[in-house]
């Protein structure tokens, strides 16, 4: 995957950064315990669909987990008072993308977000995400 | 639900991710005490769903006691009993 730093050019642009590593096996687990209706508490329908039909599952699942807690970290206040499922990841191209629902898309607008930058990288059964916020 | 229920509820939750019983304790702090990461704050919510049926929101700005987790629980409980009647 292509480096996005040089997406953007002003230092000014970046309104918030989120970095998540998360391990694979552990989000295994939880998938592996839970039904599909619990599951949306933290994804939404078209996430399940798309990470319970790729190639590699878990680690689908892991990233958009990891991705969902990057974003939260660049909202700047993590997962508090949005939900899980207001951050929803789309995986289907090569570079993620990220679309915000409801609470998470209202705090996005006050703070002047525009755009997502998502990056990640899979270490040694981690997945670690990378999100700038423009 | 009383909280005695829920209590237990959120006991065997927390046994479930092998938290040590001596640590669980009504006063215990969920991220101080007992050193829960993001990853087990969700599977609390999601065991929560599964068991009772409920969506409590976990992530908050300041650390939780159990007994407050409870008090969301009962809350959540009512919501839900005022929803179906």
């Amino acid at each position: 995957m292509k480096p996005i730093f040089k997406s953007f050019t002003k230092k000014t642009d970046i309104k918030g950064i989120g970095v998540d590593l998360i391990s694979v096996h552990r989000i295994a687990k939880l998938i592996d315990h839970y039904n599909f209706e619990t599951l949306t508490l933290l994804f939404t329908c078209s996430e399940l669909n798309y990470c319970r039909s790729a190639n590699n599952s878990n680690r689908a699942y892991a990233l958009s987990f990891g991705i969902k807690e990057a974003v939260g970290k660049a909202l700047t206040t993590g997962l508090v008072g949005i939900d899980w499922n207001e951050i929803e990841v789309d995986l289907t191209n090569e570079r993620p993308k990220v679309f915000l629902h409801g609470k998470a898309e209202i705090k996005a607008k006050n703070l002047g977000i525009r755009q997502w930058l998502v990056n990640w990288w899979d270490l040694d059964c981690h997945v670690l995400a990378h999100v700038i916020a423009i | 639900m009383n909280i005695v229920k829920s209590m237990n509820t959120l006991k065997e939750i927390l046994r479930e991710l092998g938290i040590s019983p001596e640590f669980i304790q009504p006063n215990s702090l969920l991220y101080q005490d007992l050193q829960l990461d993001s990853t087990e704050i969700v599977e609390i919510s999601l065991a929560l769903k599964r068991k009772l049926g409920i969506k409590v929101k976990l992530e908050t700005r300041q650390d939780k006691t159990l007994a407050e987790v409870c008090s969301l629980i009962e809350s959540a409980m009512s919501k839900k009993v005022g929803e179906i009647s």
